[in-house]
């Protein structure tokens, strides 16, 4: 297994030749092993990322490894599960499972992928238009970690379910993950429930990245002050955002330095830094250390 | 696991999802069989009985046979292939570990097979239809010369090709079928009313001006023109000319007939335009594929 | 088996509220040395946490010494937390003291008060945020 899940350097990808890009220059390196969180409004280029990470769509420009090795060569080592959760109707659920076997050969592990239905009693012999939402969630589940891939891909895939399926699928996708050690891309509009899962996080808008790293190391990156000072007092750091707060203010910054005495300083939540840096676009990114794309020119 | 099972097995997994349209098909194709030999039973072996529900069907089958392509193409341009770009189901489908492209060759194969065998049953079904030494005289009529031959297949082919890439490129089911089906008619016209000019006429001559016996001129030849020519050997038609020049048509100063001439095509010529018809019609069905899988390439790694 | 509950909302870090399940029940009896920890495949699948997290958590317990990793095999409890048994010259003087506060006046929760700020002097700990009395 290579150290690196996922390394993209000015990705672009433009739909169609006049009109915005769905991404752009878009550049990161998410490390082997994580549980990352994509998030971001919509249109901001998830799903578009992860196809093309599934090697399911070409890049008009720039530069996409996976697992090492381009996209189509990753192919096999990779599991994706579009938004759509897409499934053949026609077919029963054993069905399935079994084209899952014959597209996969030598790579199926069908006691997996049964453990991940067997829990939900799910019938191998309903036809899968017959079933609902979490049901079909599970059976693309089932099908996406029975190919034991390194590398799961997976585009908004608790949305539409209730809690407590939400719940009992993210716990059968973390045991997978704490059993082999897989890499795990969730993307999501619902940050709050992604913050205990996930150690990495992506925010995208626009088609670029925002803000990318461990989660820790983001929030360890930035502070929130609140003081009876003024905004000038912050030039030496990079400010996110401030707001007026009685006679002063409280801003989210990203000190460059010793913060003067007079600031009351805490660390913000997940949700709050990413709130706040999709309602300042025009605040320069930030990759944490590690997570910066390979210098361009240099093969990945 | 053996090379030839890991071959059919891709065609396997696609005829799996179809199921349900093999059923339909397989029961229209007995229901047709049951049909054709009901319609031929009790009828005299070599006759026609004009008026009849037979006589209809010897009428419209030929032509009717001429719409299995656009089915073809149809199927292929929709369930096939159309339906799975437009349902999403291909996200399944090139996410697991074969390519994209071995997911169009599992397609094209499989239609292909069935496309071919569909063809082969109904020109079956057709012979079983046709009265004895129907084929002998009606070969050149459009419906039957595909039938009795290898054309159908072909074009059946070529529906296919054109079926998977223009689903490929328009990625809308209801569209990329009805394109299909128009293109496949189209070329099956045109080339219909070009095929008697790839092989060169032969001419039957004679002194006379033709009425009665016409030795040198096979029974089942296909007649393309005749007349009559003078002495200086031009050409004209005796009706247009004799005993006087019918408006709209040109006649030779001389108008005295010396002899008949027919321009036919013998028998033999069958089998020469079905094979230069089928390798046109193949040349296009595989140019169709290769442009499908680059259209393909272009759009996934 | 024991099982984890994580409380999102207490602000206290996930690993962290593991660790501290795990110092409660070695106090409680519910584990002893020798017993197996769940592995983290089975945490995971219950709590719907970050596996690194319970990975973390088992770090920091086993640095504390109380557990061990055996490779192949899992984590197994390796010592008690030394809480003081029921007849321990401990508690009592703790008894005592705690007879002498209310003699000179002091409420239950002044008491509380006093005894925890000393507690918090004497264990000064590394990160753990004590929230309303730990024990």
């Amino acid at each position: 297994m290579t150290d690196t899940a996922i390394e993209a350097a000015d990705l672009d990808l433009s739909y169609r030749r006049r009109g915005a890009p769905a991404l752009r220059g878009c550049s990161f390196r998410l490390p082997a092993g994580r549980v990352c969180a994509l998030v971001g409004p919509n249109g901001a280029g998830k799903s578009t990322l992860l196809a093309l990470a599934a090697a399911i769509l070409r890049p008009t420009r720039g530069h996409l490894a996976v697992l090492g090795t381009d996209p189509a060569a990753a192919r096999p080592r990779v599991a994706y599960v579009a938004q759509d959760k897409p499934l053949y109707p026609q077919l029963t659920v054993a069905e399935t499972l079994r084209l899952g076997a014959e597209l996969n050969p030598g790579r199926w592990d069908a006691a997996r992928a049964g453990r991940v239905l067997a829990d939900a009693g799910v019938d191998p012999r309903a036809r899968v238009r017959s079933l609902s939402g979490g049901q079909r969630t599970r059976v693309a589940l089932a099908l996406a970690l029975g190919k034991r891939a390194e590398l799961l891909l997976l585009d908004e895939p608790m949305a539409d379910l209730d809690p407590l399926v939400r719940h009992r699928l993210m716990g059968t996708l973390m045991g997978e993950a704490a059993e082999h050690g897989t890499t795990v891309v969730m993307s999501s509009h619902i940050v709050g429930e992604l913050a205990d899962v996930c150690d990495h996080v992506l925010l995208l808008s626009g088609g670029r990245v925002r803000l990318g790293g461990g989660i820790d190391d983001l929030t360890h990156a930035h502070a929130l002050v609140t003081g009876a000072r003024p905004l000038s007092d912050l030039d030496r750091h990079t400010v996110v955002e401030s707001r007026a707060a009685g006679r002063g203010l409280t801003a989210l910054i990203r000190p460059e330095g010793p913060l003067d005495a007079g600031w009351q300083v805490e660390e913000p939540s997940l949700e709050e830094l990413l709130l706040a840096h999709l309602r300042a676009p025009a605040v320069p990114p930030l990759l944490t250390p590690g997570t910066t794309a390979a210098h361009r020119g240099v093969a990945a | 696991m053996s090379t030839l099972s890991s071959l059919t097995r891709p065609p396997r997994t696609v005829l799996r999802l179809h199921r349900a349209t093999l059923w339909g098909a397989l029961a229209f194709l007995a229901l047709m069989t049951a049909g054709t030999a009901a319609l031929r039973r009790g009828l005299p072996e070599d006759g026609d009985v004009p008026g009849t529900l037979y006589s209809t069907y010897l009428d419209y089958a030929p032509v009717a046979l001429l719409a299995l392509p656009a089915l073809v193409g149809a199927f292929v341009a929709g369930p096939l292939v159309g339906r799975e770009l437009e349902g999403g189901q291909h996200r399944l489908a090139w996410a697991q570990s074969r390519t994209p492209a071995q997911w169009l060759t599992a397609r094209l194969v499989t239609g292909a097979g069935l496309a071919a065998a569909a063809a082969l049953a109904l020109m079956g079904v057709f012979r079983l239809g046709a009265p004895r030494g129907y084929t002998e005289l009606m070969w050149p009529d459009r419906g039957t010369y595909e039938a009795i031959g290898p054309a159908l297949v072909a074009y059946c082919l070529l529906a296919v090709a054109v079926g998977a890439l223009t689903a490929l490129v328009l990625r809308r089911t209801l569209l990329a079928v009805a394109v299909t089906g128009a293109l496949t008619t189209a070329v099956l016209y045109v080339l219909g009313s070009l095929r008697w000019d790839l092989v060169p006429l032969d001419t039957a001559t004679g002194r006379g001006d033709g009425w009665g016996h016409r030795p040198g001129l096979p029974f089942d030849a296909f007649w393309v023109n005749q007349g009559v020519t003078n002495a200086a050997g031009e050409r004209f038609i005796e009706r247009h000319c004799v005993p006087e020049r019918l408006p709209g048509h040109g006649c030779p100063a001389d108008t005295r007939v010396t002899q008949w001439f027919v321009d036919f095509h013998p028998r033999s010529h069958f089998w020469y335009t079905q094979l230069i018809e089928c390798g046109i019609v193949l040349a296009l069905a595989a140019a169709a594929g290769c442009a499908a899988y680059a259209v393909l390439r272009r759009r996934t790694p | 088996m024991v099982e984890y509950r994580i409380d999102r909302r207490s602000g206290v870090a996930t690993y962290l509220q593991i660790v501290q399940q795990t110092h409660q029940a070695l106090r409680l009896g519910l584990l002893e040395p020798g017993d197996k920890l769940p592995t983290a495949r089975e945490v995971v699948e219950a709590t719907a946490i970050n596996p690194n997290t319970v990975l973390k958590a088992y770090r920091e317990l086993e640095r504390e010494g109380l557990v061990e990793a055996r490779r192949g095999l899992g984590t197994f409890v390796r010592a008690t937390l030394g809480s003081a048994p029921a007849d321990s010259p401990l508690r009592g003087e703790l008894v005592d003291w705690a007879r002498r506060a209310r003699a000179a006046g002091l409420e239950r929760e002044d008491a509380a008060a006093l005894f925890t700020a000393v507690l918090d002097e004497q264990f000064a700990s590394r990160d753990m945020t004590t929230q309303g009395g730990s024990i």
